[in-house]
């Protein structure tokens, strides 16, 4: 067993195989050795947000790691590609989506990451521009004859 | 609250958050709940919420209306302008290239990230497209600058690059016009008054000065002709001839302007034997005056067949036969209809198309003299000038470092947002002193540096082209595809028809019915060579390097030295025709009329084996992941095992003998006698499609993820898509006669015909075809 301690100082026991799910603290328990019982300190990661990131890694423990990534191409799946479990999962408000990816991106859990990158992507696709605005409260900074040519520029992805 | 809580992003909460400015006016000061407010924040946080929730139920409903909507901005996160730029890059790279234009609209911040190379590289190879890698290499090579250090003034870097970029469009622009052509190249003065505007803008004259001048000094791998004027474009053309390379242009920002779309495509060059005309334009000519005439059949053969290089009727029942001659007189006169119809449907295609015709204008070199002014203007006042910078737009591919604020050195991507110290980002740079001192055990918190960096990818070697770009020239090529936007060009010079074609960027190689086989320059449409060697009709080559291969009715197969055009040997054992051919560096596999596959040693030349089975003339061979697929007139496939020689597996389905056969190691498809074309799994057998739509034996194919193209004895090619196998598109106005053999890349189709002609159908005009394999 494991111990993670958020940034609000909760302590959290979680199984080593479920704490591994993160490259960073698999890595320092490498660093480490196992026979320190002292709580890994994730001073990035309050602890409701943390226990969002257990409950993941929970489920995903027996998950084959990820195939090395082929940089040449990079291929990035389509967004749309989401297990039924992980969107129910994911369906949490804006400000807690924003944590869990940033937790992600400093754990280093790269399925987790996705998750929450497409769940963004879905957020966007298929809105209009005003509706994008809308959805994540955005000012137009653009003056009118900008917001004009940056339309004119983009036409042509509009067009198939 | 910790401090380290506070620093990162993701821990701003609500109310910390300075840039309220709407929901936090005048908070502070007017509302005396601020003050016992903080009685309350020893309460658990349900409790306060608990308390909130009771207050809010005592006001009245317009009140709790405006409480609302001043608390709804505070459950928002801007993503994609809060997130660290990698994670911004990532979001986006999941959307689609329609979502990316919308996205670039919607503020500054998004419109950095929106023209991100990586973005783009990402949705580009989501599209399952390739690039032409060696053309790419070389354009990283040539990148002209050291790669920005952090310390460098944003600004210095920015409008060096982009003086860069002039200096070398300016010198492509002088060349063309030197060589006086009307190529994409002439674009080039709207990119580089758009680049002056932007130096004046970014205030760095003197950066395009001197970015120019190191342009000059680099001529030899980028052509420097430092201009950044249009209208000093003759003069300089003088000094800068050197035609050799072109730097990229895009048109893709001009406003399509309605001029007539020109015939001959930019790269076409004309020759006595080398025709050259627009498609819809050339459809409507009758009969086509430039092109010789000719009998529509060579010869006439006894058979029925008076294509000699396939073989479908032999197993044929005596009933089947009735059927496979009526058929066969039956297309005859069909295709004498067919004609007639053809040609209303080429008038028809070619007025429908005539409209389409305007969007070629982009890239023509008449509309470019309307662009320049209106950037040069926009960027010049523009404040948006150095975003603007970082599109596609700028028209070159080496898009040096994109938003000065986002950019600051080749591995880090930051935002002009202060992003807190502990950001996950700038961790590396970062010691965690802050919480070394509540920790137990002297344990450090986890570093950053161990983690491999899947999201900031920017090792790859491509990172820095422009992407947008790269991507526009693809969108506009896949659609001149869709829409069927093409220019077709001639090579004749064989006598008889022409059996089999196979080409690369250089040539393409044909070998015919009057014996020979021609290396053309398919630049040009120069005969380079004739090869002398076979006593009968030429019906199937592979060339690679070095070595060519060939298969002739007179049974043999002869291995020529590709380069010196001789035979270095001849193999016989066929009884019959050589009917068609695959090798590699080990074996040779060839099919005959005699019913065998033969394997032989590529390098000796000796018999490996002989693979019999097939109860009619094995028409086509396919010899890919150490399997061998076969097509026969016995209406059947067969996969076997290349070194055992064992038969794995017979498909059966068409419903008459099989003319050609495609494998790409897990698809096989085939084409048939019987008008269709079908498409089988190759490792079940089990059969997945069947495409109609040809009107006589369809006889030859190619395949990719995409698209499936095949010609037929119809003559027409047809485009369908390969997932769902709808016809895409019929190309007619190329062959008067049997389509023999076509091949296909990213940009074009060569094909050849009974016609005696070899066809080259270019799609990529006003498209640098450069960038694609």
């Amino acid at each position: 067993m494991v111990k993670l301690s958020s940034s609000d100082g909760r302590e959290f026991v979680v199984a080593k195989e479920v704490a591994c799910q993160s490259v960073l603290i698999k890595n320092m328990l490498e660093d480490l050795g196992e026979d320190s019982d002292a709580p890994i300190p994730l001073p990035n990661v309050s602890g409701p947000v943390l226990e969002k990131v257990i409950e993941y890694a929970t489920h995903h423990k027996d998950d084959a790691p990820p195939p090395p990534e082929d940089d040449s191409k990079n291929i990035t799946k389509s967004s749309e590609d989401i297990e039924e479990w992980d969107k129910e999962f994911i369906n949490v408000d804006q400000g807690t989506l924003f944590e869990i990816i940033l937790a992600a991106n400093y754990l280093d859990m790269k399925g987790l990451l996705d998750l929450g990158c497409k769940t963004v992507a879905n957020m966007i696709k298929g809105k209009t521009v005003e509706e994008i605005r809308k959805t994540f409260n955005i000012v137009n900074d653009f003056t009118p004859e900008e917001e004009e040519q940056i339309r004119k520029e983009n036409e042509w992805c509009e067009d198939r | 609250m910790t401090p380290s809580g506070c620093a990162q992003p993701g821990a701003v909460r609500p109310g910390m958050r300075g840039d309220g400015a709407l929901d936090d006016e005048g908070f502070d000061e007017q509302h005396p709940t601020t003050v016992p407010a903080k009685v309350f924040m020893g309460w658990t946080e349900e409790q306060r919420a608990e308390l909130a929730l009771q207050l809010l139920l005592t006001v009245s409903s317009s009140t709790l209306s405006s409480v609302t909507s001043r608390l709804l901005p505070q459950l928002q996160r801007d993503f994609v302008s809060m997130l660290p730029a990698e994670l911004a890059i990532h979001i986006l790279s999941f959307t689609d290239v329609r979502t990316l234009g919308r996205a670039a609209q919607v503020s500054r911040r998004w419109r950095a990230v929106a023209v991100d190379n990586k973005v783009w590289k990402t949705t580009y190879f989501r599209n399952g497209w390739s690039v032409n890698e060696a053309y790419l290499d070389s354009l990283v090579a040539a990148r002209p600058l050291a790669v920005p250090t952090p310390g460098l003034a944003a600004a210095s870097v920015l409008s060096q690059g982009i003086a860069m970029s002039a200096s070398a469009s300016a010198a492509a622009a002088a060349a063309a016009a030197a060589a006086g052509e009307e190529t994409p190249d002439t674009l080039m003065p709207v990119m580089a008054s758009r680049i002056a505007g932007l130096d004046l803008g970014g205030g760095g004259a003197e950066h395009a000065a001197s970015g120019a001048g190191a342009g000059g000094s680099l001529g030899q791998s980028v052509p420097g002709a430092p201009s950044a004027d249009p209208v000093a474009r003759p003069s300089v053309a003088a000094s800068a001839a050197s035609s050799s390379s072109m730097s990229l242009a895009s048109g893709s920002s001009t406003p399509p302007v309605d001029i007539p779309a020109q015939a001959g495509g930019p790269s076409s060059t004309s020759s006595a034997m080398f025709h050259s005309a627009h498609h819809p334009l050339s459809q409507s000519q009758p009969g086509m005056a430039h092109r010789p005439p000719r009998p529509a059949a060579a010869r006439a053969d006894p058979g029925g067949f008076d294509d000699e290089s396939i073989g479908l009727g032999d197993v044929v029942s005596p009933v089947m036969q009735h059927a496979a001659l009526a058929g066969v007189g039956g297309s005859g006169s069909s295709s004498t209809g067919n004609g007639g119809s053809g040609a209303t449907t080429a008038a028809a295609a070619a007025g429908s198309e005539q409209a389409a015709a305007p969007t070629h204008a982009p890239w023509l070199s008449a509309s470019a003299p309307t662009a320049p002014a209106m950037f040069h203007l926009d960027l010049q006042m523009n404040p948006l000038a150095p975003v603007l910078e970082s599109t596609p737009h700028g028209g070159f591919p080496l898009a040096l470092p994109a938003h000065p604020a986002m950019r600051t050195g080749p591995d880090t991507v930051t935002f002009g947002t202060p992003l807190s110290p502990m950001s996950p980002f700038s961790a590396r740079q970062e010691p965690p002193h802050h919480h070394q001192h509540r920790q137990h055990h002297q344990r450090q918190s986890p570093s950053q540096s161990s983690r491999s960096s899947w999201i900031a990818a920017t090792t790859d070697r491509y990172v820095h082209l422009d992407w947008k770009h790269i991507y526009h020239q693809r969108w506009l090529l896949e659609k001149n595809w869709r829409e069927g936007n093409y220019v077709v060009r001639d090579i004749t010079g064989h006598a008889e028809a022409i059996y089999c074609i196979q080409f690369d960027e250089d040539k393409i190689v044909s070998g015919s019915r009057d014996d020979t086989i021609k290396v053309w320059d398919i630049k040009t449409g120069q005969c380079r060579q004739t090869l002398r060697g076979h006593n009968a009709s030429v019906l199937c080559l592979q060339y690679n390097q070095t070595m060519l291969v060939s298969g002739s009715s007179d049974a043999s197969i002869i291995v020529w030295d590709l380069l010196r055009g001789t035979v270095v040997r001849k193999l016989t054992g066929h009884a019959e025709s050589v009917l068609n051919l695959r090798f590699d560096e080990s074996m040779i596999v060839s099919c005959s009329k005699d019913k065998t596959i033969k394997i032989w040693n590529t390098q000796t030349g000796s018999l490996l084996r002989t693979l019999r089975g097939h109860r009619a003339a094995v028409n086509a061979v396919q010899y890919r992941n150490g399997l061998i697929v076969s097509a026969s007139g016995d209406r059947t496939i067969k996969v076997w095992q290349a070194e055992s020689g064992a038969l794995l597996r017979t498909l059966s389905g068409h419903t008459r003998g099989i003319a050609c056969v495609l494998f790409d190691g897990t698809l096989i498809v085939s084409g048939s006698s019987d008008k269709t074309i079908k498409i089988w799994d190759a490792h079940t057998g089990q059969q997945l499609n069947t495409l109609s739509g040809h009107t006589d034996l369809v006889r030859t194919l190619q395949f990719d993820s995409a698209r499936i193209l095949s010609g037929s004895y119809d003559g027409t090619i047809k485009i369908w898509d390969t997932r769902t196998g709808v016809l895409v598109r019929e190309l007619m106005g190329g062959h008067t006669s049997r389509v023999f053999k076509l091949q296909f890349n990213d940009t074009k189709i060569v094909s050849c015909s009974q016609d005696q002609r070899i066809v080259i159908w270019d799609f990529s005009h006003g498209i640098d075809s450069r960038l694609f394999a």
